[in-house]
């Protein structure tokens, strides 16, 4: 009793706002809400579009889209550029008479014209508010589904392939505890993308997998590229965190518990039904939520094991930051709706396993 | 025996080589509230276990009204337990724990005769209107409330419990003590009650076996524990005993620190050595003039209802518990009369307890009730 009292004493304690926690609020702030807000304030943002000014010494005379602007790149390296105002007039009236220059940070072209200098400006304009990316990202709705199919199965496989397991591993000795755990988590020590190709390596129609079969004559498997490549791929990486949870909550169920259902006439089936399973349920809440999150929003998997060929969230949110469709705009809204919808499934998942303690959330 | 529902037949148990039980045998009456009693790693929770089903005897037999059930699992033995720490299911809520075994009988109950026992049960053990509330939510008594619940719905012949008041404070585990003897009689079953606490023991129990050692030390009621301990081991561990060596030059008459006593016992050999045990309490303190044995006090300590005094007697320390203050270094003299006086054999343990010469050490042991509660549960891991 002194002990419980002395305990919530020191939760109390905890429960306070101190000096100690202000850097973990620093923290917070800085690697937690700074990326949502910026993927939030990305999302509803218009994606910067190049507006043309050009100028003649008396100041802006008139800005030009971009279907107007013509450059052409000569045989000589030199750039030609040509821009046609909306009522008609052309800069230069002939490429002879064109100088440009292009600046350094490609914002500010010179164009002449026989009679007159003018200065183009070309300034990337973005800001405002906007719901626009949205619908782009209604465009991606396949791509949508399949991660989300994808990253469902491979939860689904990762609970069925990871339970007993884990169960197992529980009701071990704790040497052997000790060597699987060690098993399990040593292919996490490696690097993410070795393992992917590794994986490659064995999947691939002339791989080790079909090579292995062909010694009993058995038909090459055509698995590398496609999506059951990707499940595979993302089964194998997600384990560890399928079965580390499970493990941690089954080994804490009290032996008395389950001796308890013995004693009260539980068969082994009912003990596990009845018992086992619903105290481990905490455990399944936090492996289904490791696994999943992570696997909805996977990216180099698919492209390794997939060819490409199932373009899975990931894939399409790095293209938008880093590849040739670079549009910052709308990869944090497809990020922004992917965030939604997963808090939208964890939140139901969650409350399957209403009043488990214990189950990370998000 | 007629009326044995119980009976542990040359039953014993070893881990590893470890003996851990030694040839039981033991008989369990029908009805009757029984106390395994003993300190930690003494073999009373695998006894338990062994009843109970949880662990297979390494040698001997269990026998349920004359039938062998040593390959009986658990769950088909007319026996429920109530485990050391609740044991609760925490997924569940009270109504639900209690209604567990209920919902495993074949063929399946229906849920009105459910709910029927179930509210039966938990106004036997006053949890009335605890129904729907989480079972972790309650407090240490009430949790145990609702596993006594939980094992007595499937209206079992035999309760086993496992040290269930270990983890409650003083007073709660008062409480519980008057309850469970309650519950025992309003149920009119047989209870097997594990425990490591003497006083517990002793207010609660028809019958009592003192257990050391993986072996039984005596069976007995009660009384016949604490009056008539077989050996030095049984005096010492089931209330506070003062023990010296004397001899028996004839039955009536016992000698010790040359001096002859009168006394109720008898039947040993002319001149055989024994263990003579002096109560405490059953020390009359006289003028010194008027004792039979003159000591100093070297010790008091103040326990409330008396004081523990340690008195020295030539060397020889007993405890002595009085109301009538003594000062420290005071002389005085003390009277035994023959019924205090209880002459036991030699045993193995002659010479290990009883002493109250290195006074503090082992005043702390035997005060420290909570020491090792739970130590032998674990023995097979």
């Amino acid at each position: 009793m002194q002990n419980n009292r002395a305990a919530s004493k020191f939760r109390t304690a905890l429960s306070k706002p101190s000096a100690l926690s202000a850097p973990y609020v620093g923290w917070l702030a800085v690697f937690v809400v700074a990326p949502i807000l910026l993927v939030v304030v990305y999302a509803f943002s218009k994606v910067p579009s190049p507006v043309y000014y050009l100028t003649r010494e008396t100041g802006i005379v008139e800005t030009v889209t971009r279907e107007t602007v013509n450059a052409e790149l000569q045989a000589d390296d030199s750039l030609i550029i040509t821009v046609t105002t909306e009522d008609g007039i052309a800069y230069p009236e002939s490429p002879e008479n064109a100088i440009s220059l292009l600046s350094q940070d490609n914002t500010v072209l010179v164009v002449s014209r026989a009679d007159a200098t003018v200065v183009m400006t070309v300034r990337f304009e973005g800001g405002g508010f906007t719901f626009d990316n949205f619908g782009g990202v209604w465009k991606s709705a396949p791509v949508f589904l399949r991660s989300f199919w994808l990253a469902f199965i491979s939860t689904v496989i990762c609970l069925v392939l990871g339970y007993p397991l884990a169960y197992i591993l529980a009701r071990e000795t704790r040497g052997i505890q000790r060597a699987m755990n060690m098993l399990i988590m040593l292919p996490m020590w490696m690097n993410f993308l070795l393992r992917t190709y590794a994986w490659m390596s064995i999947l691939e129609n002339t791989g080790l997998l079909n090579r292995f079969l062909s010694i009993f004559g058995i038909a090459p498997l055509h698995i590398i590229n496609t999506q059951t490549a990707v499940v595979i791929g993302m089964v194998y990486n997600f384990l560890p965190f399928m079965v580390l949870p499970l493990y941690s909550v089954i080994v804490k169920i009290d032996r008395h518990v389950i001796e308890a259902a013995q004693d009260l006439g539980a068969g082994a089936g009912q003990v596990f039904r009845r018992v086992i399973f619903p105290l481990s349920l905490p455990g399944v809440l936090s492996g289904v939520t490791m696994v999943f999150v992570p696997a909805v929003s996977t990216f180099a998997i698919s492209k390794l094991l997939g060819g490409g060929m199932s373009n899975l969230l990931g894939d399409l949110i790095e293209r938008n930051f880093r590849g040739n469709a670079y549009n910052l705009e709308l990869g944090s809204a497809i990020a922004l709706v992917m965030m939604v919808v997963v808090m939208v499934f964890m939140y139901f998942v969650n409350r399957f396993g209403d009043g488990t303690e214990g189950a990370v959330m998000m | 025996m007629q009326n044995a529902l119980i009976r542990l037949a040359d039953c014993a148990m070893a881990f590893d080589g470890d003996v851990v039980l030694d040839n039981i045998n033991l008989e369990i009456r029908d009805k009757e509230f029984l106390t395994l009693l003993g300190p930690s790693g003494c073999g009373k929770t695998t006894t338990l276990n062994i009843i109970g089903g949880f662990k297979k005897p390494t040698r001997g037999d269990v026998f349920f009204d004359g039938v062998r059930i040593n390959d009986v699992p658990p769950h088909k033995r007319h026996v429920n337990t109530v485990f050391q720490k609740y044991a609760l299911f925490t997924h569940l809520n009270v109504y639900e724990n209690v209604a567990f075994g209920l919902r495993l009988v074949k063929p399946k109950l229906s849920e009105a005769e459910i709910e029927r026992r179930v509210t039966e049960m938990l106004d036997v053990v006053s949890l009335h209107g605890f129904e729907r509330r989480d079972s972790s939510s309650l407090s240490g008594g009430q949790q145990q409330r609702v596993a006594i619940a939980r094992a007595l719905v499937l209206k079992p012949r035999v309760l086993l419990l496992d040290e269930p008041l270990g983890a409650l404070d003083l007073r709660l585990r008062k409480d519980m003590q008057n309850e469970l003897k309650r519950i025992q009689q309003a149920m009119d079953i047989t209870f097997i009650y594990v425990t490591h606490d003497q006083e517990e023991a002793l207010a609660m129990s028809d019958t009592i076996v003192v257990m050391d050692g993986g072996a039984i030390q005596q069976v007995g009621s009660p009384e016949d524990i604490y009056n008539e301990p077989q050996n030095a081991f049984v005096a010492d561990f089931v209330g506070e005993s003062n023990i010296v060596d004397g001899t028996m030059p004839q039955d009536g008459v016992v000698e010790f620190f040359g001096r002859k006593f009168k006394c109720l016992d008898g039947g040993f050999a002319p001149n055989e050595p024994v263990d003579v045990v002096i109560r405490p309490e059953d020390v009359d303190i006289v003028p010194p003039g008027a004792g039979v044995l003159i000591g100093t006090v070297t010790n008091i300590t103040f326990k409330g209802v008396h004081y523990d005094i340690i008195v020295d007697f030539h060397g020889f320390k007993w405890l002595i518990q009085t109301t009538d203050l003594s000062p420290l270094g005071a002389k005085i003299g003390i009277k035994l009369d023959p019924d205090c006086i209880h002459v036991m054999k030699k045993s193995k343990y002659s010479g290990m307890f009883g002493d109250y010469s290195s006074y503090s050490a082992e005043y702390d042991d035997i005060s420290d009730v909570s020491v090792g509660i739970d130590e032998d549960t674990d023995y097979a891991e």
